[in-house]
């Protein structure tokens, strides 16, 4: 190919590229970068334009704060909670309404409404489904089965696991509508060819579905890792962060750190270590999965 | 004749019209169905009589009218009057960009305010030093907590009204109202319904028992024995007396009025407007009462709080907003906002009115006032008020020592303060 052609060629590619890098520049980029400046400094909203630096006072400042060690606690119990069972849940589900049956279409929207509802709205209605004493429709429920009526939000050892079950019938139906278009990419000929083998059911879900599976499963793991790291709504609005700290996690105690507390030079400085946690469990997850070059 | 006549009027027009100053009044809050209506009109009844045109600006506490209120400084566009959540003011004062009132506003209008009320608009804090002892703001209006009781609920148990109980007392009433009804073996009403995610809920009896939050020299005070009879009095409503309904630690205090209103918990405390609501539910079976009295202090103290009008140093138009503002709570237009939001007035002669004088509800809620506390004045207020509420949650809910929480809220917020530069 002429040197010139090669040139226009790549020019033009470029040029097509251009948008998408000029949002990701502008947007993405550009801020990380301006955050990690910003948090070698102390000021709030008011102070912005004479901000005071501060060298990495900020970050010492981390390293003896009690409730950001709980907070980063907190996020990764959620965290662990909450990734595995709302992606094992999709896949469930994925699986079982693959096969074809009559209403299946009225049980895949059902299950996938959830996931458009505002946060905001959901949360709602689950605190009041999670009242406490029996005015909540869950006491209600344990009551009708003769059982003693809990502190969904109010007990510090059942709020978070309370927060986990909101967010899971949030979200696992968009993974399982995920890992459905993962199970379209299968190619059918495989499961006729195990069949004739011999194999089970659960043999070919084992031996084939689960490993072609596999780029799914990673990309649904990442963007479920990264979205349980940034969790704020639901805490927000339905406990406040509370009872004591036991909700709180690090989007919530930096917005506390940055909006009400007016240290914002403190708040960049968590959100970029949450940037860190996050870029590093990327990079291991991709360690982890370097065979999956294909990604849905 | 007909074309200097016609030149003249043009000036005079011309002049008029560059004489009439257009200010800002960022309203925080308020009901478009209830209060703001008021304003509006009295806003309208100012320009009339002025001449100063006034653009009102309505920002409700959904979207965030602090945060926003800080942009726009930030940005160089402060409105010349704000009306705000107390004690907010004492953060924006704490940048210096708060005007002192203390030569804008008359003499006459400091007097009839209530001094309790008026003390908290001072700003204490050292840093900046040109603002220590300033009048940062004025009080748009009041609001204390009373006990709020049903009075079939208390007729049921033959316990009397609560005006004059001395701690033992309450607790011993709110053991009285705990019962099982229906005789199942389960609690359907509890005594006293609280929200321990509000930190006011257990610092009033902190202060009923001599304590402060902070002290003289702008410490702390979480640590004295004072301070701790008060919290260990709210912890112990929990843990050793039971009378307080599940959930307590963390819920709504809107969900603590729903119980209320449905008979699940027999009285609670809160604020003027909530008793306005339950009226409209419960009627004459609402009734007032008073915050128990410890025994050792005589004292029955409550929390109050306020919102407040404040001047940003960037106004062009300081004169007018304080014309504004001496508007806004002359006797007659602050008791006629009161009497609509169901807040209370912050200025006797408007307390005088027989509007509040003679309501039972109104006058119990006056009366509460007279042994009420501000919340705390300080830049770093909600700093201090989440790291105590945070300590004492965990306390209450794990049942553990009252005075070793509090000597950790202790430590942590002078370390705050300290870093901050106000504790040296």
């Amino acid at each position: 190919m002429p040197k010139r052609r090669l040139w226009r060629d790549t020019l033009v590619a470029y040029l097509f590229c251009a948008p998408a890098y000029t949002v990701f520049v502008l947007f993405i980029f550009i801020p990380i970068i301006w955050a990690l400046f910003l948090s070698f400094y102390d000021f709030n909203i008011m102070t912005f334009l004479f901000p005071d630096f501060v060298g990495l006072r900020n970050y010492q400042k981390l390293l003896t704060d009690r409730y950001f060690w709980l907070a980063l606690k907190n996020t990764a119990v959620f965290s662990i909670m909450y990734v595995p069972i709302s992606i094992l849940a999709g896949l469930v589900f994925a699986l079982m309404l693959q096969e074809r049956f009559p209403g299946r279409n009225i049980f895949r929207l059902s299950i996938f409404i959830p996931s458009v509802i505002s946060m905001v709205v959901a949360s709602i209605v689950w605190m009041l489904i999670l009242s406490p004493g029996s005015s909540g429709l869950a006491n209600r429920l344990l009551a009708a089965f003769g059982l003693e009526s809990k502190g969904w939000l109010s007990d510090s050892r059942l709020a978070m696991f309370s927060i986990v079950i909101v967010m899971v019938w949030k979200d696992f139906g968009y993974n399982m509508l995920i890992y459905l278009a993962g199970l379209q990419n299968i190619p059918e000929e495989l499961y006729q060819a195990a069949e004739l083998d011999g194999a089970s059911k659960l043999q070919r879900i084992l031996k084939i579905t689960l490993p072609l599976l596999k780029p799914t499963t990673f990309f649904l793991s990442v963007t479920t890792i990264i979205g349980s790291f940034q969790i704020f709504t639901p805490i927000y609005i339905m406990t406040g962060g509370g009872p004591g700290y036991a909700t709180t996690t690090l989007v919530n105690y930096l917005y506390t750190k940055g909006f009400q507390e007016f240290e914002m030079g403190y708040a960049t400085a968590i959100s970029f270590v949450l940037f860190v946690i996050l870029l590093g469990l990327t990079i291991v997850q991709r360690r982890l999965s370097r065979d999956a070059d294909t990604v849905i | 004749m007909k074309g200097k006549l016609l030149i003249f009027l043009a000036i005079v027009l011309l002049s008029t019209s560059l004489c009439a100053k257009e200010i800002t009044f960022w309203f925080a809050g308020g009901d478009p169905t209830l209060d703001l209506p008021v304003v509006q009109r009295q806003v309208e009844e100012f320009e009339k009589e002025t001449g100063i045109k006034v653009k009102l600006v309505v920002v409700p506490w959904a979207e965030d009218p602090h945060t926003k209120l800080q942009v726009a400084i930030m940005s160089g566009k402060a409105p010349d009057l704000v009306k705000l959540g107390s004690p907010f003011e004492h953060v924006l004062a704490r940048f210096g960009v708060l005007e002192p009132l203390d030569g804008l506003i008359s003499e006459e209008l400091k007097e009839q305010l209530l001094p309790s009320v008026l003390t908290a608009s001072f700003y204490r804090s050292i840093t900046p030093k040109d603002m220590t002892g300033k009048l940062i703001s004025i009080p748009y209006f009041t609001d204390t907590r009373a006990i709020l009781y049903r009075k079939d609920i208390f007729q049921e148990r033959g316990v009397p009204e609560p005006i004059g109980w001395t701690w033992s007392e309450f607790v011993t009433y709110a053991k009285q109202l705990t019962f099982d009804r229906d005789g199942d073996g389960k609690i359907d009403v509890y005594g006293f319904g609280t929200a321990a995610n509000y930190t006011y809920q257990a610092v009033m009896y902190a202060w009923q028992a001599g304590g402060e939050l902070m002290g003289a020299d702008d410490r702390p005070a979480f640590t004295t024995d004072e301070f701790n009879e008060g919290i260990k009095f709210y912890a112990d409503l929990f843990n050793v007396h039971k009378v307080v309904q599940p959930g307590a630690i963390n819920v709504d205090l809107w969900d603590v009025r729903r119980q209320l209103a449905e008979g699940t918990i027999a009285m609670y405390i809160d604020a003027g407007d909530s008793a306005k609501e339950l009226q409209k539910i419960l009627g004459d079976n609402l009734g007032v009462g008073l915050l128990p009295t410890n025994e050792k202090t005589g004292k029955f103290t409550s929390y109050f709080g306020s919102d407040a009008l404040v001047i940003p140093k960037q106004s062009r138009n300081k004169a007018e907003a304080a014309k504004l503002l001496e508007w806004l709570v002359d006797k007659d237009r602050m008791t006629e906002y009161c009497i609509v939001s169901g807040f209370l007035p912050a200025r006797l002669d408007s307390a005088a009115d027989p509007h509040f004088s003679d309501s039972p509800v109104v006058s119990m809620y006056l009366r509460q006032l007279e042994d009420a506390h501000a919340w705390i004045a300080h830049p770093e207020a909600n700093f201090i008020a989440r790291t105590l509420r945070v300590e004492i949650q965990n306390a209450i809910s794990e049942n553990s020592d009252i005075s070793a929480a509090l000597k950790r809220a202790q430590e942590l917020v002078e370390k705050q303060l300290k870093d901050k530069g106000f504790l040296k």
